[in-house]
């Protein structure tokens, strides 16, 4: 008898929650396991982690702006 | 409602946090800024509503979301495309033409989600929330954040194919 495989069925909706480290520890582990032995959820990972990256490097640095008078004004009211 | 020194100088260190969020639900400056205006006026006249001690970041995202739930249900046939600005972000980056011209793609990609695609992403993957969090700003349960943010990742993705198709050579034929 071949040993018994225990079969683990990873969602790309999984996998996306892992890129965002929402996934608790089991979970976790799998998706990784997945991640490292399956090309499709390699790519998924890879994808996702470079939208991010170009997410922040549109956006992100609206932060160091100088804030514009009159939305300081409205506080300062 | 008259604020402390203290609550407006909390206040304001978060209007960055707040533009930033704008920009990405608006696409554009002025629209981001005005947004972010009316929700701070709408801050301030609640903010006895605010319970101290909790984030007051999140409370604020919670204004600006629920203020653009309001405007969408003033214009109700506003057109779903928005419009971006292509000017670069910060005059100090100095990215490459290439690298400016790739991200006004990523930005025109981006402004023709979805409301709910770009402000679950901009929560999540610009602002660093966790689902938790972007749950209670969204008024969502936390496994809706979760299916929105997996759809919202795709539909970036096929938005940026869609940008990246090159024009067909026939085309280039009739334009020169």
């Amino acid at each position: 008898m071949a040993e018994s495989v225990e079969l683990v069925v990873i969602t790309p909706a999984e996998v996306s929650a892992f890129v965002d480290g929402e996934l608790a520890r089991e979970e976790r582990s799998d998706v990784a396991a997945c991640v490292r032995d399956d090309e499709r959820a390699a790519c998924l990972v890879s994808a996702w982690r470079w939208q991010l990256a170009q997410l922040y490097a549109a956006f992100g640095r609206i932060v160091d702006e100088p804030v514009p008078h009159r939305l300081r004004l409205i506080v300062a009211a | 409602m008259r604020l402390t020194t203290e609550d407006a100088k909390a206040i304001e260190a978060e209007i960055p946090y707040l533009r930033r969020y704008a920009r990405a639900l608006t696409g554009g400056a002025e629209a981001a800024d005005d947004l972010v205006q009316d929700s701070l006026e709408r801050a301030i006249a609640r903010f006895d509503q605010f319970r101290s001690g909790t984030n007051l970041r999140a409370w604020l995202f919670t204004i600006v979301h629920n203020m653009r739930c309001d405007q969408h249900r003033r214009f109700v046939r506003r057109p779903t495309e928005i419009p971006i600005d292509d000017a670069p972000q910060h005059a100090s980056t100095r990215a490459s033409q290439a690298d400016a011209l790739h991200l006004a793609d990523f930005r025109r990609a981006f402004g023709r989600l979805s409301e709910p695609h770009r402000e679950v992403l901009a929560l999540v993957g610009l602002e660093g929330l966790d689902y938790q969090r972007a749950a209670v700003i969204l008024g969502v349960e936390v496994g809706t954040v979760k299916s929105r943010v997996f759809r919202a990742r795709e539909a970036l993705r096929r938005e940026q194919e869609l940008l990246e198709q090159p024009v067909p050579r026939a085309m280039w034929r009739v334009a020169a």
